[in-house]
C-alpha cells in the first residue's frame, strides 16, 4: 500500500477476544474503538504541523489466549499501527504487552483490571478502568456499609480474573467492618455448583460476593435460590451485562454488580454515543464500548499534540492529563493506571440493572 | 493442629450433610443416564464412544430449541410445562438417536477391523466436530430453561428436596430397570449379550451385528436425550458441557464396572456422591491445603484409582482383558 | 483473507442461519463428496491401499532431500523478516509443535500407548523453568518459611534465575520423570483404558497448576507466572527487541527460532536412532503385540516407562523455552486441546514416523494458528479431518516404512498380526 505524503493514514491496533464465548466484551470495545476512529475520519481527522492524519483501526482476535495474543500483538507490530487499543481478558493483555513494550508501542486496555499489568514496570502499559483493589474495596465497602452485611461469603471461579476481584473483596473485608464466613471457589468448566453453596448456606452469610463471569454467576444464583439461600449477591463487572439477567431469569432480581465508570445516564454525550452505535451496529452497548472509545480519542489526540511516531504518542498518552472522556476524566499516573476510578454499583429490577450508587476512588 | 480439628468439625451438621446428598443424588441421577450409554456401547464393541457426552450436549440444545418454541417462562401452568416437556424429551431422544446411529455408521464402523487405537482417535475426531459444530452454528454462550416445575417437599430442618430433583431420581431409575429388561428379555438384547460376549461366534449364530451394533447405539443415545431433559431442569448448557459431563459419566461406568447396567447407575450415584461430598467437605478434611475447586479432579482420581485397583467395577460382570 | 471467507461462506450455505438448513446443506454436500468418490474409485476407499507405496515413498522424499530442508529451515525465519515479524512468531509456535509431535510419536507411534494428556509433560517443562527463572520463588518466601530462598542470587530481580543451560535439561528431566509416575500406575492399562487415565493425568495437572496458590503460592493459580527471564547466554539476552548484528535488528523470534531449530535437530538425530535400536524394535513390539512381545523376552515394564519418559523428556524441553519465549505461563495455556492438536499432527503426518510427526506438525500448525478468527470453525475442520483420515488414510500422509508394511499385511490377512514379531532386523 501506497502512503500519499499528504494525508498519511495512521493505523491504530486493536487487540482482542472477537469470536468465542466471552466475543462479546471483545466485539463490544472493537465497536466502540471503531465509532471513535469514524467520528475523528468524519470530522476531517487530526492535524499536528500542518499534517493531517486519519486513522484506522486494525483489529486482530487474540483468542484471549496467551500464545495466540504474544502472535496476534506482532501482527499489529508488523502492521506498523502507532499504538494499540486492549486486549480485554488479563492474561493475555500481560502476554501481549511484553511485546509491546518490546516495540515501543503504546497500549490502552478498556477492559483489562488485573493489577499485575501495569505493575510489571512496562512503560507502554496503560488502562482506563480501575483495577481490581479497586473495585474490590469499592465492592466490600458496599456489602459491608451499604447494605449492612457484616458477614460475607466469597465465591469465585478460579479464573484470573475471578479470583483476583475476589481476592481483593477478601482483603477489603474486615477493613470495612466486615467478617468473612466462607471461601468457596467453583471450577468454570463445571455445571453445578451446590456443593459449594450448601457450605455456604451453613455458615449463615448476610451477602455472598461472587468473583466470575455472568456464564456461572447466572445458573449459581438460580441454583442458590433453589437451595432456599435468600441473600443478596454482589457481583463484579464480569457479571453486569444482559447475560446475567437472562441466564438467572427472575432469580437474578435484587442482585447486584459493580462496573467501573459512571452510569451510562450520568455520562455526559452517552445518549448521543448510543443512538450512533445502534445506529451503526444494531446492537446495545455491552460493555466496554464508550472505555474502547475514549481509549481510541486518547490516542488520537495524543497524535493531534505530539506528532505521528510512536515515540510522540506514547510519550503523549503518558501525559495525558484531565482528558475529558465519554465515561470520566483521565490522568495516567506513573504506572499507567488512571488516578481517579469511577464505580457504580447497578442493581437488578424488573430484568434491568439499574444503578444505585456511585463511588469515586482517588483524585 | 488444634486449628486443623476444629475445621474438620466446624462444617459438618446433619443438615450440611443431608443437603449435600441430595446434591450428590441429583447429579449422579445424569451420570447414570449418561453412563448407561458409554456402558452399552463399551460392553458390545468395547469403544469408548467419546462423542457420546456431546451426543447428550446436542440434546440439551434440543431441550432450549423445543421449549424456546413454546416460549415456557417460569410462570407457565403445569398444563403447558408438561405436555412441552414431554415433547421436548421425545424430540431430544429422536434427534439423539438419530445422531448416534449416523456417527456409529460414519466413525466407528469403516473401523471396525483396523487397529484399536483407530476408532478411539475417530471418537476424538468426532466429539471436537460436534461441539465445534454446535459452538458454529447454534451458540457458543451459555443457556438455561426457566425454573419450570417449581416447588418442593420439605424432609428435614430446612432441607428440602424438589420436585425435579424426584423426577430426575426416579426417571433414571425406571429408565435403568427398562433398560435392564430389554437386554435380558428381548431378542435384540440377546443379540447384544451375545455380540458382547464373543463378536465372531455371534455373527456365526445368525447374529446381525450391524443390526446390533446401530441398535446398541440408538438406544444409549435416546438416554442421552432423556438425560438432556434432566439435566436442563436444573443446569445450564453450553458446547463444552458434553465432553465433561461425558467424561464423568464413563468414569461412573467403570466404577460400577463398564458394560454392566445397574453397575453404571450404580457408579452415577457414587460419583455424584463423591463429587459433592468432596467438594463440600475437602477443605475441611485436608486442614485446608485443598479446596473446592479441585472438585473436578476427585472423578479423575476415582477413575484412576478405580482402574488401577479394581479395573473390573465394583460390580464385575466379565473380566475384561483390556484393563 | 477472502479466501476464508468463501469457504466459511461455502460451509455455512445459501440458507440462512437455521443450524437445521446448514446441516441439511452440510449433509448435501458430504453425501455429493461421498458419490463422487464412489464415482471415481468404484468403491469407497476403506483403507486405501495403492497410494500406500508412494507415501512411503513421500517419508523417503523428505529424508533424501533433509538437507535441503535444513537449509530452508535455516533461511526460512529471514526471508519471513522481511515482511515483519508475524509468520516469524508463527512458525516459532509451530517449532514448538514439531518438538511436540515428535515427543508424542514416541508414544503414540513407536510404543502405541495413545496419550491424551500429553500437555501434562509441556506443562511440566514449562512450570519447572518458570519457578527457576523468575521472582515466582523469592515471592513464596515473602509469604512463608517454608522455603529458604535468599536475595542474593544472580539477576536483576530476586528469587531463582538459573541458566538456561541447566534449566531446560532440567525441565526435561521433571517431565521424564513426571511421565515415569503417571506410566508406573498405569502400565497394566492398555488401549482406551490407558488413553482416558493419561487425559485425566493431563487435567489433573492442569487443574492443580491452577490451584496451587493455596495454601503456599507455588504457581500464583490462575493469574500464572510472569516475568520469566529470556533465554540468555553470557550477556547475550534472547529476549532483548534491541539486539544488533552490525546493522540488522534480531528480534526476539529470531533467537528463539534458531534455539528451537537446533533442539529439533538433536530431537529427531536422538529419536531416529532410538527407532532403530533395540529399544526402538521393542517399542515396536510392544505396540504390535504387547503379550507377544513379553512372551518374546521383551521387559515390557521398562521399555513403556522408558517411551513414557523419553516423550515427556522432548515436551518438557518445549514446555520450558515456551516459558522462557511467553515472559508468561498460565494454567490455561495447558488445556486438553493442545493435546489433541499435537495428536492431530502425529495422525495426520503417520503415527510412528519421524518425517511425518514433524511435516504433520508444519501442515496442521500453520493451518491452527494462521487462522485465530476462524476459533471453532478450525476445530470443527479438525475434528473432521482426524475422522477422514483414521478412516480414508490411517497411515498418515507420510508413514514410516515399516508402519506402512505393517498396515499392508493387516490389510491382506489380520492372522498375520500377532505373527508380526516386529520389524526385520
Amino acid at each position: 500500500m501506497a502512503f500519499k505524503p499528504s494525508d498519511p493514514v495512521l493505523k491504530i491496533g486493536f487487540i482482542g477476544m472477537l469470536a468465542g464465548k466471552y466475543q462479546n466484551y471483545g466485539i463490544d470495545a472493537k465497536n466502540g474503538a471503531q465509532l471513535a476512529v469514524d467520528q475523528m475520519n468524519a470530522a476531517g481527522g487530526v492535524q499536528n504541523q500542518g499534517t493531517t492524519y486519519t486513522f484506522q483501526l486494525d483489529p486482530v482476535d487474540d483468542n484471549a489466549d496467551a500464545t495466540q495474543g504474544a502472535q496476534s500483538a506482532q501482527k499489529l507490530v508488523d502492521d506498523g499501527v502507532v499504538a494499540v487499543i486492549g486486549g480485554i481478558f488479563s492474561t493475555a493483555t500481560i502476554a501481549e504487552s511484553k511485546i509491546f513494550n518490546d516495540n515501543g508501542i503504546t497500549q490502552i486496555s478498556p477492559s483489562a483490571t488485573n493489577p499485575k499489568y501495569t505493575a510489571q514496570g512496562f512503560k507502554t502499559a496503560f488502562r482506563v478502568i480501575g483495577n481490581d483493589v479497586a473495585q474490590g474495596h469499592t465492592d466490600a465497602e458496599f456489602a459491608v456499609k451499604t447494605l449492612g452485611c457484616k458477614n460475607v461469603a466469597i465465591l469465585d471461579d478460579k479464573s484470573t480474573y475471578g479470583q483476583g476481584l475476589a481476592d481483593s473483596v477478601n482483603d477489603a473485608i474486615p477493613g470495612a467492618g466486615g467478617k468473612i464466613v466462607a471461601r468457596e471457589h467453583l471450577d468454570a468448566t463445571a455445571s453445578d455448583f451446590t456443593a459449594q453453596l450448601t457450605t455456604i448456606k451453613g455458615k449463615h452469610p448476610d451477602v455472598i460476593f461472587y468473583g466470575g463471569y455472568s456464564a456461572q454467576a447466572g445458573p449459581l444464583t438460580s441454583q442458590a435460590r433453589k437451595l432456599g439461600i435468600k441473600v443478596p449477591f454482589v457481583m463484579g463487572d464480569g457479571c453486569e451485562d444482559s447475560d446475567y439477567t437472562k441466564l438467572a431469569g427472575t432469580d437474578a432480581e435484587g442482585a447486584f454488580a459493580s462496573n467501573g465508570g459512571p452510569a451510562q445516564n450520568l455520562m455526559t454525550g452517552f445518549a448521543e454515543f448510543n443512538t450512533k452505535f445502534k445506529a451503526k451496529y444494531s446492537v446495545d452497548v455491552f460493555q466496554y464500548a464508550p472505555q474502547a472509545f475514549d481509549a481510541a480519542n486518547i490516542i488520537m489526540n495524543a497524535v493531534k499534540t505530539a506528532g505521528a511516531t510512536k515515540a510522540a504518542v506514547l510519550g503523549a498518552v503518558a501525559a495525558t492529563k484531565d482528558y475529558k472522556g465519554l465515561v470520566q476524566s483521565y490522568t495516567f499516573d506513573s504506572k499507567g493506571d488512571i488516578t481517579t476510578s469511577i464505580f457504580t454499583v447497578y442493581k437488578v429490577e424488573s430484568g434491568n440493572f439499574k444503578a444505585v450508587k456511585a463511588v469515586t476512588i482517588g483524585g | 493442629m488444634q486449628r486443623c480439628l476444629d475445621l474438620l468439625t466446624s462444617g459438618l451438621t446433619p443438615e450440611g450433610i443431608l443437603q449435600q446428598l441430595i446434591n450428590g443424588v441429583t447429579l449422579g441421577s445424569v451420570y447414570a443416564l449418561i453412563a448407561l450409554g458409554y456402558s452399552m456401547v463399551y460392553g458390545v464393541l468395547e469403544l469408548i464412544n467419546f462423542a457420546h457426552g456431546d451426543v447428550f450436549m446436542i440434546g440439551t440444545f434440543v431441550v432450549l430449541g423445543v421449549t424456546g418454541q413454546f416460549g415456557l417462562t417460569g410462570t407457565s401452568s403445569l398444563a403447558l410445562v408438561i405436555p412441552v416437556l414431554l415433547l421436548a424429551m421425545i424430540a431430544a431422544m429422536a434427534l439423539c438417536a438419530v445422531l448416534g446411529f449416523t456417527i456409529e455408521k460414519v466413525a466407528y464402523r469403516p473401523l471396525r477391523r483396523a487397529p484399536r487405537l483407530a476408532p478411539l482417535i475417530s471418537a476424538i475426531g468426532v466429539s471436537f466436530f460436534l461441539e465445534a459444530w454446535i459452538a458454529t452454528y447454534v451458540s457458543s454462550r451459555d443457556h438455561t430453561l426457566p425454573n419450570l416445575l417449581a416447588g418442593d417437599i420439605p424432609l428435614y430442618a430446612d432441607v428440602t428436596i424438589r420436585y425435579v430433583q424426584v423426577l430426575m431420581l426416579v426417571s433414571s431409575v425406571v429408565m435403568m430397570v427398562g433398560l435392564q429388561q430389554l437386554v435380558r428379555r428381548t431378542s435384540l438384547g440377546r443379540g447384544m449379550r451375545a455380540v458382547a460376549q464373543d463378536r465372531e461366534a455371534a455373527e456365526l449364530m445368525g447374529v446381525n451385528m450391524d443390526r446390533v451394533i446401530s441398535f446398541t447405539f440408538i438406544i444409549g443415545s435416546a438416554l442421552a436425550g432423556v438425560a438432556a431433559v434432566l439435566w436442563m431442569l436444573n443446569y445450564s448448557t453450553n458446547q463444552t458441557i458434553g465432553f465433561i459431563a461425558g467424561l464423568k459419566a464413563f468414569t461412573a461406568a467403570v466404577i460400577g464396572g463398564i458394560g454392566n447396567i445397574p453397575g453404571a447407575m450404580l457408579g452415577g450415584f457414587l460419583l455424584g456422591l463423591a463429587e459433592s461430598l468432596g467438594a463440600a467437605y475437602i477443605s475441611n478434611a485436608s486442614c485446608g491445603i485443598f479446596s473446592s475447586a479441585y472438585e473436578d479432579v476427585f472423578a479423575f482420581a476415582f477413575l484412576i484409582l478405580m482402574l488401577v485397583f479394581r479395573p473390573s467395577g465394583i460390580m464385575r460382570e466379565r473380566v475384561s482383558q483390556r484393563a | 483473507m477472502s479466501f476464508v471467507d468463501a469457504f466459511v461462506a461455502f460451509l455455512h450455505g445459501p440458507f440462512g442461519n437455521n443450524p437445521f438448513a446448514i446441516l441439511a446443506w452440510q449433509a448435501l454436500l458430504a453425501g455429493a463428496a461421498y458419490l463422487i468418490v464412489r464415482l471415481v474409485r468404484g468403491r469407497v476407499p476403506r483403507q486405501a491401499t495403492a497410494p500406500v507405496r508412494l507415501a512411503g515413498k513421500g517419508a523417503s522424499v523428505v529424508l533424501r532431500n533433509r538437507y535441503a530442508l535444513l537449509l530452508i529451515g535455516l533461511f526460512l525465519p529471514l526471508i519471513e523478516l522481511l515482511t515483519g515479524g508475524y509468520l516469524l512468531s508463527v512458525t516459532y509456535s509451530i517449532e514448538l509443535y514439531v518438538l511436540l509431535a515428535v515427543g508424542l510419536n514416541i508414544v503414540v507411534g513407536f510404543t502405541g500407548l495413545l496419550d491424551l494428556g500429553y500437555v501434562a509433560f509441556f506443562a511440566v517443562g514449562a512450570y519447572v523453568y518458570g519457578l527457576f527463572a523468575s521472582p515466582q520463588l523469592y515471592e513464596i518466601t515473602k509469604q512463608t518459611t517454608y522455603f529458604l530462598v535468599s536475595q542474593s542470587v544472580v539477576g536483576p530481580q530476586p528469587g531463582f534465575h538459573i541458566s538456561m543451560l541447566v534449566l531446560i535439561p532440567l525441565a526435561g528431566a521433571a517431565a521424564a520423570l513426571f511421565g515415569v509416575l503417571i506410566g508406573i500406575p498405569t502400565l497394566r492399562l492398555r488401549g482406551d483404558y490407558l488413553a482416558i487415565v493419561t487425559l485425566g493425568f493431563g487435567e489433573i495437572t492442569r487443574i492443580f497448576a491452577n490451584n496451587l496458590d493455596q495454601p503456599i503460592n507455588i504457581t500464583n493459580g490462575p493469574n500464572g507466572i510472569i516475568n520469566i527471564d529470556p533465554v540468555t547466554i553470557g550477556s547475550y539476552s534472547f529476549g532483548n527487541p534491541a539486539n544488533h548484528l552490525g546493522p540488522f535488528q534480531i528480534p526476539p523470534f529470531l533467537n528463539y527460532y534458531y534455539l528451537v531449530l537446533l533442539l529439533i535437530l538433536l530431537t529427531v538425530f536422538i529419536v531416529s536412532r532410538l527407532e532403530r535400536s533395540r529399544v526402538g524394535r521393542a517399542w515396536a513390539a510392544i505396540r504390535e503385540d504387547e503379550t507377544a512381545a513379553q512372551v518374546a523376552g521383551i521387559n515390557t515394564r521398562n521399555l513403556k516407562l522408558l517411551a513414557y519418559a523419553s516423550g515427556g523428556f522432548f515436551g518438557g524441553m518445549a514446555g520450558a523455552i515456551y516459558a522462557a519465549g511467553q515472559h508468561l505461563i498460565a494454567p490455561d495455556s495447558f488445556q486438553l486441546f493442545v493435546s489433541i492438536l499435537v495428536l492431530v499432527m502425529v495422525v495426520a503426518g503417520g503415527m510412528g514416523s519421524i518425517p511425518g510427526a514433524v511435516v504433520g506438525a508444519i501442515v496442521v500448525g500453520f493451518l491452527y494458528f494462521l487462522s485465530p478468527s476462524l476459533l471453532y470453525l478450525r476445530i470443527l475442520v479438525f475434528g473432521g479431518l482426524l475422522v477422514l483420515l483414521i478412516i480414508v488414510r490411517p497411515q498418515g500422509f507420510l508413514p514410516s516404512a515399516q508402519r506402512e508394511r505393517e498396515l499392508e499385511e493387516k490389510e491382506e490377512d489380520p492372522s498375520l498380526v500377532a505373527a508380526t514379531p516386529g520389524p526385520a532386523p
